[in-house]
């Protein structure tokens, strides 16, 4: 008797252990869910000593997995950030062309599982060109990602935009290579 | 009083008169439009001749023989020295004089063509505070038509002498001077550009922000006492304006989207920026004092660079409307808008100039960088004022209108330079291993509060 409950709850804390993994597993790749909740085990062992024992080692079992499964949404959600595409743009254009188009659109579909980030999109161009009118064709390239994301489906309640004009280069070299490295949208995730 | 430059009428009853100029040049016959036979590059086209008040043309220069400054015993040397060197480069900045230097004799030929020569004649004497005066006489054994004495700490010199310039200057032409202004300016400075001063002439380099964070566009109050400028200082771009005298800048016009590129009216009362509260880069015109704005332009397109005609009636402006930036005017109100510059595929950087008739702005070659030109207010001539090659920048006109100060990267590094309205007499203000950009010309400025003035004539 003691030992078909021993083997029951075991049984029980392997499967609930697995299920866990597994849901942990899916929500990598679908959309996030909110973090397992740690439920009572159904099974209620007679209070022994022995039972009380396994108990807290089933729950403890629980606790970690619960925990490191967390660490990985963590580390997944963290992975998610740093995938963000710059969005690089032409000479004094502000449309996106179509590997611009691309970047954009994978920032997008990551963005969208997480609905609880707040998206900073800032815009930058090359060093040619007035101060005042960069800035204002800065803002105007943070615009359209903006205007994409939001097409895409993303919450525009939690996309800001910054302009930096041509005060921060990604390249401070004076040649094509770097102006076209700094003629872009650079996504922050706060 | 209207003159008639390029087949219309300009007002110059803004500048002041001096019926001396109609005195001194009294010969002088009034020229109608005397066309300067300047190399031009790309349009053939060249500036008409210039007016100052009285009709007088830039190109009759007024002859002036500088004797020289006796010294009393007991002079300061250095006073002297300093006196002596900055009047006479003042003099010659200035544009208006055919000067002729102390320890010359008279130039019997010139006196033949020029029966009108000025001299100049100055005197210093010694102790704690020097003490110099100077006089005009309109012959050398004439008697002098103005007579004045100065008096000032001997440190103060390098002050006395351009306060003695302006005002020789205005006796003289009626005219402002640029003797007694600054530049304000940005240079890259700790990682930021932080804004600072400095004399017309390139002395007394002052540092006036520490926000250590990104600085652009400063615009100097008509009044002097203002210095408005875009500053990232809350990690956006918004607009500040500070005191010259160095108070901390005070936020004027702060929304999440871009605040940028002020200008003062003329009166000195509004401010026209652009900004993108609204959704998009668009011309507005609020209070100096806050307030509410009003919104000038409704484009989709970026509105920006905006820059007050001197009579605050209408207000040039860059726009890419029409696919790339290019320059408008309209009126002050928003209305009326008509494109200012037809050729080429980036025009920006509007300066009205303060005399009204001309306005400077650059333009992007395909292979020359940004070059300076200036236009009619009818977009009809466009002149290229800078030929060297990299980028030439910002222009910024003096206030009396006859040079424009800019930023260029000639040297490799951007440098603040200045040139009279001809592009010619190019003179480089700032020397320093800091990019140097952005210049804003101050107003005539009454910074002699250590001189006392005392008028014999």
């Amino acid at each position: 008797m003691k030992r078909n409950d021993l083997l029951r709850v075991l049984l029980l804390a392997g499967l609930l252990l697995m299920a866990v993994l597994v849901i942990a597993g899916c929500a990598k790749k679908t959309t996030p869910v909110p973090p397992p909740e740690v439920t009572t085990p159904v099974a209620a062992p007679e209070k022994t000593d022995d039972a009380a024992r396994l108990e807290a080692e089933r729950l403890a079992a629980l606790e970690r997995a619960r925990a490191d499964s967390l660490a990985a949404l963590a580390r997944a959600e963290q992975m998610a950030k740093g995938s963000m595409q710059v969005v690089y743009f032409d000479y004094d254009k502000s449309n996106l062309r179509p590997d611009a188009r691309e970047a954009a659109n994978m920032n997008a579909a990551v963005i969208q599982k997480y609905s609880n980030w707040n998206v900073r999109i800032e815009g930058n161009c090359d060093e040619r060109g007035t101060e005042e009118y960069n800035l204002s064709l800065g803002e105007r390239r943070a615009n359209t990602v903006r205007d994409f994301f939001v097409n895409f489906g993303v919450d525009a309640g939690h996309v800001t935009t910054v302009s930096y004009g041509e005060t921060r280069p990604a390249d401070p070299g004076h040649d094509e290579s770097a102006w076209a490295k700094n003629r872009r949208a650079e996504i922050v995730i706060q | 009083m209207e003159a008639t430059v390029w087949g219309f009428t300009l007002n110059l009853s803004v500048l002041n008169k001096s019926r001396l100029v109609k005195n001194l040049i009294a010969a002088t016959f009034i020229k109608a439009l005397f066309l300067m036979p300047l190399p031009v590059h790309g349009q053939q086209e060249v500036l008409p001749e210039v007016f100052l008040s009285g009709k007088v043309a830039l190109s009759d220069r007024v002859s002036l023989h500088f004797t020289g400054i006796r010294a009393a015993s007991g002079a300061s040397p250095e006073a002297l020295d300093t006196l002596s060197k900055v009047l006479i480069r003042d003099l010659t900045l200035s544009g208006l004089f055919d000067l002729r230097l102390p320890n010359l004799p008279p130039d019997s030929n010139r006196s033949l063509s020029a029966p009108t020569i000025t001299y100049l004649e100055g005197s210093l004497g010694g102790g704690s505070s020097a003490k110099a005066s100077f006089h005009l006489k309109a012959g050398l054994k004439a008697a002098p038509f103005w007579d004045n004495v100065y008096e000032f700490p001997p440190v103060k010199a390098r002050v006395a002498a351009h306060r003695i310039a302006a005002d020789l200057i205005r006796q003289i032409t009626g005219e402002p001077s640029v003797a007694l202004t600054r530049i304000a300016f940005t240079a890259k400075a700790n990682g930021g550009k932080e804004l600072y001063t400095t004399t017309f002439d390139g002395f007394d380099l002052k540092r006036c922000t520490t926000l250590g964070s990104a600085l652009m566009s400063p615009s100097w109050s008509p009044d002097g006492a203002q210095i408005a400028f875009t500053s990232f200082k809350r990690g956006n771009a918004d607009i500040y304006v500070m005191n010259f005298s160095g108070s901390a800048p005070h936020l004027y016009q702060g929304s999440p989207g871009v605040d940028s590129a002020p200008d003062w009216s003329p009166d000195g009362s509004k401010l026209a920026y652009s900004s993108s509260e609204d959704g998009n880069a668009e011309i507005y015109v609020r209070p100096a004092i806050g307030g509410a704005a009003k919104r000038l332009t409704y484009d989709a397109a970026i509105e920006t660079a905006p820059s007050w005609s001197p009579t605050g009636r209408e207000i040039a402006f860059t726009s890419d409307r029409l696919g790339l930036p290019q320059v408008f005017i309209m009126d002050s109100e928003g209305g009326n808008v008509r494109r200012l510059t037809p050729f080429g595929n980036y025009n920006d950087s509007p300066a009205w100039s303060p005399r009204g008739d001309m306005i400077a702005y650059v333009r992007r070659g395909d292979n020359e960088g940004f070059q300076i030109y200036v236009t009619d207010t009818r977009g009809e001539r466009h002149v290229r004022l800078t030929t060297a090659a990299g980028d030439n920048m910002s222009p910024t006109w003096s206030p009396d209108g006859m040079k424009i100060a800019f930023t260029s990267n000639r040297s490799g590094v951007y440098q603040i330079y200045t040139m009279d309205l001809y592009g010619r007499n190019v003179e480089r203000v700032t020397d320093s291993g800091m990019e140097c950009t952005s210049p804003t010309w101050s107003p005539v400025l009454q910074d002699s509060a250590e001189i006392i003035i005392t008028s014999r004539k």
